[in-house]
């Protein structure tokens, strides 16, 4: 009779998230407590800069876009996004780097582990990269509800996961 | 794991806080490139005395305006294209001669590529008043302060009080009128002539500029150019402003002459952070240790030497 594996304690903590059905849900709520650490700690500075940027309204005429007044607002516009943008992966990638847990993470109880060796900084910064334009993002939620063990493109490219705690 | 607990949530709060200095910072560097997008009027406030350096003599406020710093401003708005129209807000008795002159000089300068309008608050007298005279178009409330076109050298004389402590001045200097205006003797008739000489010819251009500027008639200038004051429904039929009006009164004025909708200001004010009040508090407080805290509040107001002020 050959012995039995006995799995590890990283196998079994995979098993279990992937059992739980409301991991998914726990991931949703976590990315909303964190999305508004974000607004107050990092939009909220820049509040404003985007208030005396142009209103969506003046940039929905074609011609207005194009206006050289508006041209020259829509640099700016691009460096504060820039800016956020990275403020915002940083929030992500150094706190999962150091902790596993961001604030909303650790709250809904849930961290994110390599799958390979420890987990590095780059992985997480990888993993996060997305954050930077709403469009990646939701791209990346889509991959993650048509993969079988719900992670995000980003998750499996960065050999990352989201599990329980 | 109580201190495994404790040290992620520690982790966590800390990293929160420095992003959010972080960001503080950031957007703090950003502001003067990007906070003033869109905007079409520069709005330049001169308040207090003109000089040519800024004074720290108010910890929390601002006593004196320096040509310096408002001549860099008008150049500012007078090179940005998007800038269609400058506003200066005068609240200011007047100042040293040269600075005044400084201000004028930008003023014409702008006023050549773009509109200027000079609006006076409280005062805009004396040399804040040869300021506004080189804008295209002058408002005041009529209760303002305007004119005393004049000059004035006056100055603090302490011979008689050293002479009283046994204080005696030696006089060391080679040429006449060296030391005409010196504080530590008396004036004698000859050196006034010499002073008043220079008083008049600063006078005499101060009437040229205004009547320039106005458009006025020299001689109309010289009889209204003895130094009076006037409010400013006298100054509106003197002449020496243009319209009696009040804030939306300028914006709508300003809008004409710019061929604008909508007024978006590019202020220019210097900004006193706390690094600088706080910096401003210690440099006078040693200030006062240094030359004595009754002579610092006694003759603050007054000058001791003789510079010639309009």
């Amino acid at each position: 009779m050959q012995p039995v594996k006995k799995a590890t304690k990283k196998e079994l903590e995979q098993f279990i998230s992937y059992q739980k059905p409301n991991l998914l849900w726990r991931r949703y709520v976590a990315f909303l407590i964190d999305f508004l650490v974000i607004y107050f700690i990092v939009i909220t500075p820049f509040r404003p800069f985007l208030n005396s940027l142009p209103q969506a309204k003046d940039l929905s005429q074609f011609s207005n876009l194009f206006s050289s007044e508006k041209l020259a607002s829509l640099k700016p516009l691009f460096y504060i996004a820039l800016t956020i943008s990275f403020l915002t992966i940083l929030y992500w990638a150094i706190l999962e780097y150091k902790t596993g847990q961001t604030l909303g993470k650790k709250l809904l109880s849930i961290k994110v582990t390599s799958k390979e060796n420890d987990l590095t900084f780059w992985q997480c910064f990888l993993r996060n990269i997305s954050k930077i334009n709403t469009l990646l993002l939701i791209l990346d939620v889509f991959y993650m509800w048509y993969y079988q063990k719900n992670q995000r493109y980003l998750e499996v490219l960065s050999k990352t996961e989201v599990v329980s705690v | 794991m109580i201190i495994e607990k404790k040290t992620k949530w520690s982790t966590i709060i800390g990293v929160i806080l420095l992003l959010w200095f972080a960001s503080y910072f950031i957007a703090g560097s950003f502001s003067d490139k990007y906070l003033n997008i869109g905007a079409n009027v520069a709005y330049i406030p001169i308040r207090g005395e003109i000089t040519l350096e800024n004074s720290n003599d108010v910890p929390f406020g601002q006593s004196s305006i320096s040509s310096n710093t408002v001549v860099d401003y008008i150049e500012q708005a007078t090179k940005n294209d998007n800038i269609k129209a400058i506003i200066l807000e005068i609240d200011s008795p007047g100042g040293t001669v040269v600075a005044s002159q400084e201000m004028a000089n930008a003023v014409k300068a702008a006023k050549a590529k773009k509109p200027v309008i000079a609006w006076i608050r409280e005062s805009g007298a004396s040399g804040a008043y040869w300021v506004a005279s080189a804008a295209t178009v002058i408002v005041a409330s009529d209760m303002s302060i305007t004119g005393s076109i004049g000059v004035t050298g006056s100055y603090l004389q302490f011979a008689d009080l050293m002479k009283n402590y046994g204080v005696t001045y030696e006089r060391l200097a080679a040429g006449k009128y060296k030391e005409a205006g010196s504080p530590y003797e008396k004036l004698d008739p000859e050196a006034r002539k010499v002073l008043q000489r220079a008083i008049d010819k600063v006078h005499e251009k101060f009437i040229d500029e205004v009547a320039n500027n106005r458009k006025l008639k020299r001689e109309k200038v010289v009889e209204i150019a003895d130094g009076a004051i006037y409010l400013g429904s006298e100054a509106k039929e003197l002449g020496l402003i243009d319209y009696i009006g009040d804030k939306n009164f300028v914006l709508n004025i300003t809008k004409q002459f710019a061929d604008i909708k909508d007024i978006k200001f590019l202020r220019f004010e210097s900004k006193k952070g706390l690094f600088s009040v706080l910096e401003n508090i210690q440099t006078k407080a040693f200030y006062y240790m240094g030359v004595g805290i009754g002579e610092g509040v006694t003759f603050k107001s007054f000058s001791s030497d003789f510079r010639l002020r309009s």
